[in-house]
């Protein structure tokens, strides 16, 4: 099951010293993101991913990142759903 | 009844004091620091939310708001979806339609609704919400943008003032197409969709 991010076009995004507020157009909701999930959103799933390779870029992306094993990769995976959820990323056929 | 209630609040204060229960505190705290570092999270906040569901509307600023360039920005009313209110409000639609004119005010052009240019010039406000064409007094060519007639005819001039009325202004013409200003903060929500022109 692989995701990518929506269009950068949909977003708005505000950063205050590693944290972000994101307005998510189509929606018309905005949301609160850290650091980890800003990279996913602007950098990571640029290209279609699924969690286990996300959660891996995104360990190699943040100096202070656990080590991406199952648990984080489940974490990852969860939130991906919620992303899709609320409309910020879209699942891609495999 | 109520000495047991006592003993059960008893009990889970204990519980949360004790040597264990810190440690696990400890963890967590440290766990939750972490996952503010690390761990990706989000959290939605629902306020204004549900207009921006259901439209993209935008409304009629007050005043004659500039961006950060000094123009003022003209919403044309006929690129919309709909206009509401008398024109205080407007729909951009879905997909987002809408084109902006950019009315400069700094750079020292008066424009007239006339092309004598006669009268009291008009601010960006009033021409967005009259719509038409305006017009300003264009800068002279200087003689070396000239062919040799037009120079010898300019010299000419310089000569024999009456031959040609040397105070006689060359006119441009620009149209605004009808609206309302809009702040650039309301346009930066809709960043990437919107058409601007500039006069």
């Amino acid at each position: 099951m692989r995701w990518r991010s929506a269009t950068s076009d949909e977003f708005l995004w505000a950063e205050w010293d590693r944290e972000f507020v994101v307005f998510h157009r189509p929606s018309g909701q905005t949301h609160f993101v850290n650091a980890a999930s800003a990279a996913l959103l602007r950098d990571i799933l640029v290209d279609p991913m699924d969690a286990l390779d996300a959660s891996r870029a995104l360990a190699g992306q943040t100096p202070d990142a656990p080590e991406p094993d199952a648990d984080f990769a489940r974490h990852v995976f969860g939130l991906l759903v919620r992303f899709e959820e609320l409309g910020l990323v879209v699942r891609v056929s495999p | 009844m109520r000495a047991q209630k006592d003993n059960q609040t008893a009990q889970v204060t204990a519980a949360a004091e004790s040597p264990a229960s810190v440690a696990r505190q400890k963890s967590r705290r440290r766990m939750i620091r972490g996952a503010a570092v690390a761990v990706p999270t989000i959290l939605t906040l629902h306020s204004g939310a549900a207009l921006a569901r259901t439209s993209n509307l935008i409304s009629r600023a007050p005043g004659a708001p500039v961006d950060g360039a000094g123009n003022n920005m003209c919403l044309n009313e006929n690129s919309v979806a709909e206009v509401f209110d008398g024109g205080q409000r407007y729909d951009l639609g879905e997909p987002i339609s809408a084109e902006v004119t950019n009315i400069p005010t700094l750079d020292g052009r008066q424009f007239y609704d006339n092309a004598d240019l006669t009268g009291t010039p008009l601010g960006g406000q009033e021409m967005c919400e009259r719509g038409g064409t305006f017009y300003y007094e264009a800068a002279g060519p200087l003689p070396s943008d000239l062919g040799a007639q037009a120079r010898a005819d300019l010299i000419r001039q310089s000569f024999i003032p009456e031959a040609v009325d040397a105070t006689e202004k060359v006119a441009t013409g620009v149209d605004v197409p009808r609206g309302g200003l809009v702040s650039a903060t309301a346009l930066a929500s809709f960043a990437g969709r919107i058409m601007y022109r500039t006069i």
